[in-house]
């Protein structure tokens, strides 16, 4: 009887590994850049990003798609994977099967990004920049003021930093009034 | 080659004894007012809403930005051949129980006649200033009065002649500036005893003349006062223009601002130079005054 407890034990943390293993490989597969761009919805961004410093640069270091989208930490990756599902109804239904229909709706995509990034405190850049290890006197001019700044404001990354992987869209956010209120 | 000329009275200042600063100053090309603001035009037009003053992000990066704005505007404007995009400019103030002098040197560019531009001036130096009232002047200087509608700027109409003006003065402003949406007389008058206007000096140069000064503001439009309060002496020695400008401080007239220690005033300077005119100038970012003491570009004390 005893020897069976033991067994059953054994058998259980073994199966706990495997399908945590099993559950972890899953996990890492949709965080490739293979799997990211596997769908036509993603053609557009992908070409962006593909202009973009974080794939290339002078240093060959590259930063793939869950790099930048997908927080490191397991409880806000677990949660960042399933509000992701939802794409795939969106994808089953057409909801973007064509350029136009991702254009029509890109500012609306892009900005629920930068309120995620703005909401975790822009946790997936930070995973690489480090502030703290910021050398700001090595920065031009206008770089050190700006981060000096955002220290003091407690800006985060993505207060600033929008639309240098893809489209810059954010300059669509501007409101026609603000564009004519020309008077501070 | 040496000369020294003055239009008005000597300046009994010891320039010698006040240590000089360098502003440079850069080609602007046409960017206006509104051209800062709109964000598909500015990526900085965010910050410059939400209190930014441009030479928080530019600071240093004059000849870059003229660099860059003499290469966007060459198909619009009529740059002069070889025209640098910057210019450093070397500056120095005083004051005295009665009045505030300025002086400021430069390198004068080539002078030989040709691509004249203007062609009554070989030379003039701007001073603009605010003592606070004018938000923009705070922010961005001289950009302040700089709208897309003025003489040869993008939105311009051949038809009307606008020169700097404040938005204030307007009913009305879009992308391209608020033409001729002016408010009524009253206001305007209105305005200008609260002070919402900046107070604008010229000296126009040239060789062996001379300078023509001009004191005037500029609110609806660049108004010429007409008794001038401002004097002017220059010098071009070696290739080097000298000019001093000065005036009362404090004048009691509404049309100038009372220059006093404990305010922090918004300057802005302006070089055309070369025969150039409008657009072609060199301008600098704002600059803060102060007299006496406190945190400021320049920090004036008395002789």
């Amino acid at each position: 009887m005893k020897n069976n407890r033991i067994w059953l034990i054994f058998l259980g943390i073994g199966t706990g590994i495997m399908m945590w293993n099993g559950f972890s490989l899953a996990l890492d597969a949709t965080n490739t850049q293979q799997f990211c761009t596997s769908c036509h919805q993603m053609n557009i961004v992908t070409a962006e990003y593909r202009q973009s410093t974080h794939f290339k640069n002078s240093s060959g270091v590259q930063a793939s798609c869950a790099d930048c989208h997908v927080p490191e930490a397991l409880l806000p990756k677990l949660q960042r994977k399933l509000e992701a599902s939802n794409d795939l109804y969106h994808a089953i239904v057409g909801t973007i099967d064509t350029e136009q229909q991702f254009e029509a709706r890109r500012l609306l995509l892009a900005e629920r990004v930068w309120q995620r990034m703005k909401a975790n405190d822009s946790a997936t850049c930070r995973s690489c920049h480090v502030f703290n290890d910021v050398q700001l006197q090595q920065q031009k001019t206008r770089a050190r003021a700006q981060h000096q700044l955002a220290i003091v404001n407690h800006e985060t990354c993505i207060d600033c930093h929008q639309g240098i992987a893809h489209k810059p869209v954010h300059k669509q956010q501007s409101k026609p009034e603000d564009e004519d209120n020309f008077l501070l | 080659m040496f000369a020294c000329l003055t239009s008005g009275s000597a300046l009994a200042v010891n320039w010698d004894a006040i240590p000089p600063k360098t502003v440079t100053l850069f080609y602007p090309g046409q960017s206006s007012w509104e051209w800062l603001l709109t964000a598909d035009d500015h990526s900085g037009s965010k910050r410059i809403r939400t209190g930014k003053r441009c030479i928080q992000c530019h600071e240093g990066e004059e000849s870059e930005i003229g660099t860059k704005m003499l290469a966007a505007s060459r198909a619009k404007l009529a740059v002069l051949n070889n025209k640098p995009a910057s210019l450093d400019s070397s500056i120095k103030m005083s004051y005295d129980a009665e009045l505030f002098y300025i002086q400021i040197s430069w390198k004068d560019g080539k002078t030989d006649g040709s691509d004249k531009i203007d062609k009554d001036y070989a030379s003039r130096v701007t001073v603009m200033f605010d003592d606070g009232n004018v938000t923009e002047a705070g922010r961005a200087g001289c950009w302040g009065t700089c709208h897309d509608d003025a003489i040869d700027m993008p939105s311009a109409d051949s038809d009307t002649e606008i020169t700097k003006y404040l938005a204030r003065s307007r009913t009305k402003l879009s992308r391209s500036g608020g033409g001729e949406h002016f408010k009524p007389t009253e206001e305007l008058s209105e305005l200008i005893q609260q002070g919402m206007f900046m107070e604008y000096w010229q000296a126009r140069l040239n060789p062996a003349q001379s300078p023509e000064v001009i004191d005037g503001y500029i609110l609806d439009k660049r108004h010429r006062n007409q008794d001038s309060m401002v004097t002017a002496n220059a010098q071009l020695a070696n290739g080097v223009w000298t000019v001093q400008l000065s005036r009362k401080r404090i004048t009691g007239d509404p049309r100038h601002k009372d220059i006093v220690p404990g305010q922090t005033y918004s300057f802005g300077f302006a070089i055309h130079d070369d025969y150039a005119n409008h657009r072609h100038h060199f301008v600098s970012f704002r600059r803060s005054v102060v007299l006496d003491e406190g945190e400021a570009n320049f920090v004036v004390q008395s002789h």
